[in-house]
């Protein structure tokens, strides 16, 4: 299955893709690569739509980068991430919409030890987090306030 | 104040309480509290866009440090309890029983574990008191419930208690200062559901104000109690116990202050406390009388600290019973999602809840109850942020719409039942891992037996049942204490007794062996209850055991 979803990805190979993250990460990439890796791939997780913005645009990929400084094993995880996408794919930005949301969804469903597992739910995670932590994310939502100071009180009120 | 009539050690709800109750009766107190104050209306973020991220804002030293015992095999045939969400699939993948983010969930500062409670107030089922006598179990308690009963009164109505008619196995002297809670949507879902299976829901007892009350607002339903209440009126002991035990002029809080040891003469009588504040600089504290509201984890281990020449084994502990018969809490959650939205993030979290499985009796094959509770703002689902960590799986412009059609959908169903007594669950000291201040931390040992399993298998097939009779199609999560150690509610590692060889302190909270050394908290808890939670009884007990304290401070005092 997650062979069958990697065809069309251009120069992908599964033996790659099962790499162990931490055997990729003694070679450093530059930090501008891993911000613009990073700024896509979160962007392919959260795109515009007519409601709401892309994550890059709430700057979710440089508050991600800004934890990875923080944190050593997360740092290793982005940094080794970023260069697995970028080396197995080619270059990222070069990936139609389709092509990116082919190559998500194997991630998605790769073995857990695997390292591209771990880096899309690592990041999916703080993605989605920082994401809705900002108002401009709630357009369209039923949750778009703050539960505070309003509260729901018309909640013991419904018929 | 250079001379106080008492010492407490902790103001979490034990503390509180107890302080409270000695100052209106004229004595005069301290409270020592290693942890920082709050403010609700500063501190708390439920009013900022940040609100889901910041949480509780734990200031630094608000939680203590303590080191686990629990990573044994998982029991193959328990699998169908393991935890799991629509997110992540299975999520402890290790084989063995691991600790959940901090695994015992507390706060330590001025108002303890109750600024981040959702604010149930139970009392204890009478039976529950009993196990030994009349199940063969566990441990009695040395008091009954109509020795409790008129303190129980007494928390209620300072603390506000909302609560129903429907006593049920809890009998009352009065009714509860304040009417119940309407139900959320959520939760008439819940128990429309649960009575076409035969069971009775009703509206649960809370710490959370029906009406305005003592200067403090109605509860205006944000469902968020745990992330800490801002607009006051829930009953947390800084906005009540404290706040009045402070405008008696009779009570002091030392913030920011850990207590580093107990110092006690070769009698064991207590001859001072020390302590030791953010700067490090080390003192001593004196007073007639120490109470120890430290709660079940530090508690022990500030014992298990003060070891002396004469007391080798720790204080109060020479029949080596200090940090035995430790219980923590056994927890289940199923949540599913509903076609029509039944805006489930507002509400009062907890406000339904289901008691006919709580009697010692009510599961077959084993001793002891559990509740069943309307959950889904308790466990967090109130904000996107957790929907979409948690219940919402996928990614891009689908994700986004799913995200959409899913928030207010999702119902949740939890079960909280009984823990007994096992040899292998206890606190000790750690043996390698020291704090900041060269003392060792207490360690958390925790086992599972066979009767929590039964009894989580039991919780789990009533909350999917509800659910399912509720409508739900799929399940989205079930979190379980089978495969993780996650403890609020934490009892019994004091525990009293009237025998002087398997309890550490009798029915008033005094050690049997250090005869000014009080304890107000759940470490002195026999029993854990079937599933109720514990902080109306700590309230209630500590109340018992001031009233008790007066009288022998003024026996002390014309001495």
């Amino acid at each position: 299955m997650v062979a069958a979803a990697l065809a069309g990805v251009g120069g992908l190979l599964f033996g790659a893709w099962i790499f162990p993250v931490k055997l990729l990460a003694a070679q450093p990439v530059a930090n501008r690569s891993i911000d613009e890796t990073l700024r896509i791939f979160v962007d392919a997780l959260l795109p515009a739509d007519d409601l709401t913005p892309a994550a890059s645009a709430l700057e979710v990929h440089t508050q991600i980068v800004k934890d990875a400084e923080q944190d050593p094993a997360l740092k290793e995880l982005v940094s080794a991430g970023c260069q697995w996408l970028e080396q197995s794919v080619g270059s990222l930005a070069a990936l139609d919409s389709d092509q990116l949301e082919r190559l998500l969804q194997a991630m998605s469903e790769a073995d857990w030890d695997s390292g591209p597992k771990n880096f899309f739910y690592q990041i999916r995670d703080r993605a989605v987090t920082y994401y809705y932590a900002d108002p401009r994310a709630w357009v369209g939502s039923v949750i778009n306030r703050p539960p505070q100071p309003m509260g729901y009180p018309e909640i013991i009120n419904f018929k | 104040m250079t001379h106080p009539d008492v010492i407490i050690i902790g103001a979490g709800a034990g503390g509180a309480a107890t302080a409270w109750r000695l100052v209106q009766q004229g004595l005069n107190v301290l409270i020592v509290e290693a942890g920082p104050r709050y403010e609700p209306a500063r501190d708390y973020k439920l009013h900022t866009a940040r609100w889901e991220l910041e949480r509780f804002p734990f200031k630094p030293a608000a939680q203590g440090q303590h080191s686990f015992d629990v990573n044994v095999p998982l029991a193959p045939q328990w699998d169908a309890l393991h935890s799991w969400n629509a997110v992540v699939g299975r999520l402890n993948r290790s084989g063995e029983r691991i600790v959940a983010d901090a695994g015992y969930h507390h706060v330590r500062g001025v108002g303890g574990s109750t600024l981040h409670y959702s604010g149930e107030s139970h009392r204890l089922h009478p039976q529950s008191m009993q196990l030994r006598k009349q199940f063969g179990v566990g441990a009695d308690w040395p008091l009954s419930y109509a020795d409790l009963e008129p303190y129980y009164q007494i928390a209620e109505k300072l603390v506000g208690v909302a609560g129903s008619a429907d006593a049920g196995a809890r009998w009352r002297s009065e009714p509860y200062p304040l009417p119940a809670h309407p139900l959320c949507k959520a939760s008439r879902c819940i128990s429309d559901a649960a009575r076409s299976l035969g069971m009775h829901w009703q509206a649960n007892s809370r710490a959370a104000l029906s009406q305005p009350y003592d200067n403090r607002p109605a509860c205006n339903y944000c469902g968020n109690c745990s992330y800490g209440c801002p607009i006051g009126d829930k009953g947390s002991a800084d906005v009540t116990f404290i706040r009045h035990a402070l405008a008696s002029g009779h009570c002091t809080i030392m913030s920011d202050t850990q207590v580093t040891r107990l110092v006690s003469n070769s009698a064991g009588r207590i001859t001072g406390i020390e302590i030791t504040n953010s700067k490090k600089s080390i003192s001593v504290l004196e007073a007639p009388i120490v109470v120890l509201a430290g709660g079940a984890v530090e508690t022990p281990r500030l014992l298990l600290n003060s070891a002396t020449k004469a007391f080798s084994k720790g204080l109060a502990n020479g029949n080596g019973q200090v940090g035995r018969n430790f219980m923590d809490s056994l927890t289940w959650v199923s949540t599913g999602m509903v076609d029509t939205s039944l805006d489930s993030f507002k509400g009062l979290p907890a406000d339904a809840i289901c008691w006919d499985y709580n009697a010692p009796d009510s599961i077959p094959d084993v001793v002891g109850g559990c509740r069943l509770t309307s959950a889904t703002q308790e466990i967090g689902l109130t904000g996107s942020i957790n929907y979409a960590r948690r219940i919402v799986p996928g990614f891009g412009a689908k994700f986004k719409q799913d995200m959409r059609a899913s928030l207010g959908h999702a119902l949740s169903v939890s079960g909280f039942g009984e823990m007994l007594p096992n040899e292998d669950t206890r606190i000790d000291l750690d043996p390698s891992q020291r704090d900041a201040l060269g003392l060792p931390l207490a360690r958390i040992r925790s086992r599972l037996t066979e009767a929590d399993f039964k009894r989580l298998r039991f919780m789990a097939d009533k909350c999917r049942g509800i659910l399912k009779a509720a409508g739900t199609k799929t399940l989205v999560e079930e979190f379980s204490t089978y495969d993780y150690f996650s403890a609020a509610h934490v009892f019994g590692s004091c525990r009293m007794g009237d025998n002087s060889q398997d309890s550490v302190v009798n029915a008033f909270g005094r050690a049997h062996e250090c005869e000014n050394l009080y304890i107000t908290d759940a470490s002195i808890f026999p029993s854990t209850g079937g599933g109720e939670a514990p902080s109306l009884t700590i309230f209630a007990l500590a109340l018992r055991t001031a009233d008790h304290i007066a009288g022998e401070a003024v026996r002390l005092k014309q001495a």
